[in-house]
């Protein structure tokens, strides 16, 4: 299960930054989406992570 | 964290007192200052680390946190800037520090790093032979990383036309095709006449399907467990098969190409955000994405939440489904690698033997199968369990 803590980590800011220059493109924002979303991305991967590590400790502690 | 100080301090002593040598008093006093700056960075974290873990919220945990962000950082640009401090000689000092810190940590990071460190040489394997091709400039086509010859090459083997293309195109769809339906019919000739005392097909289905209800129902509750056990069991079994065919020979593993993974992980993507709008209702499903607003702050926050929410969302199955491809290609490469060179191990003789080298190999993608098959379903039911209502995480 935590396994997946460094896939995760790693590709939250590469999937915001992503979103971010296609709206870039879209809508001719440049740089503004770009940050802003990879921003979010590092955030959203932190969170993951903490849920993960959360949910992991639960069981954890149910199993004992 | 007493370790890591007496770790970080030495070797920052040490490095400091090699540079004080090397390059002057002004490297080793920015190389000191990174250190120390390391150092009060990882004693704030703690600090805050443990405000979480012993559940004080409020005040002191902001505070911690602020003080991270703004002190340290604000520290940086004064050193770096103000100072003039040399950047390179800080990064070092802040690195060492790092290394102490991960050092420390190192019993309860083992696993961690060691599975990292497989997939990584995995990885590495199947760019190895790219690599050489990329710099031999190979004639065109779209290149492949090498595998046992399947069904399908087979046959078309010098063959041309429509057929052949659409053959090669279609090829994991058809694979995983045929397994599916394989699969769903051993399945339900096992249950097909369901006696009071099993037969061989049936006690193994039974035990199966027995297994997958522990597993799901461990972990989700035996009520929620029983409503997402038909998804998440067809998952895994179906996951596992295509992993294992890529052992019978004549037939390849699907999930070694992104194409079907990445399928998969869309299967799960809309399962999970179809279970959160059926479950939470609309309303409820966008109160989650906005993070639960209840007070100012929240309202205030919640559009930066439904970003942060929204790529959490997505790059859950996509991981998943990179993590599945990557696994099998990697296993798959290697057995295609080991089989052709146990084939040419002999080729100088002209005569028709070879080496089984790639024996020892069967068992690890016999393990890596089950393991990520696990793994695939075990990490959906998680996002399905984080969709579900109850209380959230905050």
């Amino acid at each position: 299960m935590l396994v997946s803590i460094p896939l995760i980590l790693g590709l939250s800011p590469v999937v915001g930054g992503f979103f971010g220059w296609i709206l870039d493109r879209a809508l001719g924002t440049r740089p503004l989406f770009l940050i802003l979303l990879l921003a979010a991305g590092f955030a959203a991967g932190i969170r993951e992570t903490w849920l993960l590590i959360r949910k992991a400790s639960e069981e954890e502690r149910r199993s004992k | 964290m007493k370790k890591t100080v007496w770790i970080s301090l030495v070797l920052g002593g040490l490095a400091g007192s090699a540079g004080l040598a090397a390059r002057g008093g002004f490297f080793a006093v920015s190389l000191l200052a990174g250190v120390a700056w390391g150092l009060a960075n990882l004693w704030c974290l703690t600090r805050a680390a443990r405000c979480v873990a012993e559940g004080r919220r409020g005040f002191p945990l902001a505070g911690w946190v602020v003080t991270k962000f703004f002190l340290l950082y604000g520290l940086i640009a004064w050193f770096l800037v103000g100072l003039k401090l040399s950047a390179a000689a800080w990064l070092a000092g802040f690195t060492i520090t790092l290394a102490a810190a991960a050092a420390s940590a190192l019993p309860s990071l083992r696993g961690l790093f060691r599975q990292t460190s497989k997939q990584l040489l995995l990885l590495g394997l199947f760019l190895l032979p790219k690599a050489a091709e990329a710099s031999q400039g190979a004639p065109g086509g779209p290149s492949h990383p090498p595998e046992i010859p399947n069904l399908i090459t087979l046959i078309t083997l010098g063959r041309e036309g429509a057929w052949v293309d659409f053959l090669h195109t279609w090829e994991n769809g058809i694979f995983a095709l045929l397994i599916a339906l394989a699969v769903g019919l051993a399945i339900s000739l096992g249950a097909r006449v369901l006696a009071l005392v099993p037969g061989r097909g049936q006690a193994a289905v039974e035990g199966l399907v027995e297994w997958l209800d522990n597993l799901v129902c461990g972990a989700l509750g035996k009520k929620e467990g029983r409503r997402y056990l038909p998804f998440l069991g067809t998952l895994f079994i179906f996951i596992l098969s295509m992993n294992l065919a890529g052992l019978i020979p004549g037939l390849k593993s699907p999930t070694s190409r992104f194409e079907m993974t990445g399928a998969l992980g869309l299967c799960v993507f809309l399962f999970v955000q179809w279970t959160g709008l059926r479950r939470l209702g609309l309303i409820g499903y966008g109160d989650h994405l906005l993070g639960q607003p209840r007070d100012l702050v929240g309202w205030i926050l919640s559009p930066l939440m439904l970003f942060i929410h929204g790529i959490g969302e997505i790059v859950k199955p996509l991981s998943l489904a990179l993590r599945l491809f990557g696994n099998i290609m990697g296993e798959d490469t290697l057995l295609g690698v080991f089989v052709a060179l146990g084939a040419m191990a002999f080729a100088w003789s002209r005569l028709p033997v070879g080496i089984p080298l790639h024996l020892p190999f069967i068992a690890l993608a016999l393990i890596f199968s089950f393991v990520q098959a696990l793994v695939f379903t075990s990490l959906s039911m998680i996002y399905i369990y984080m969709m579900l209502p109850h209380e959230e995480a905050h």
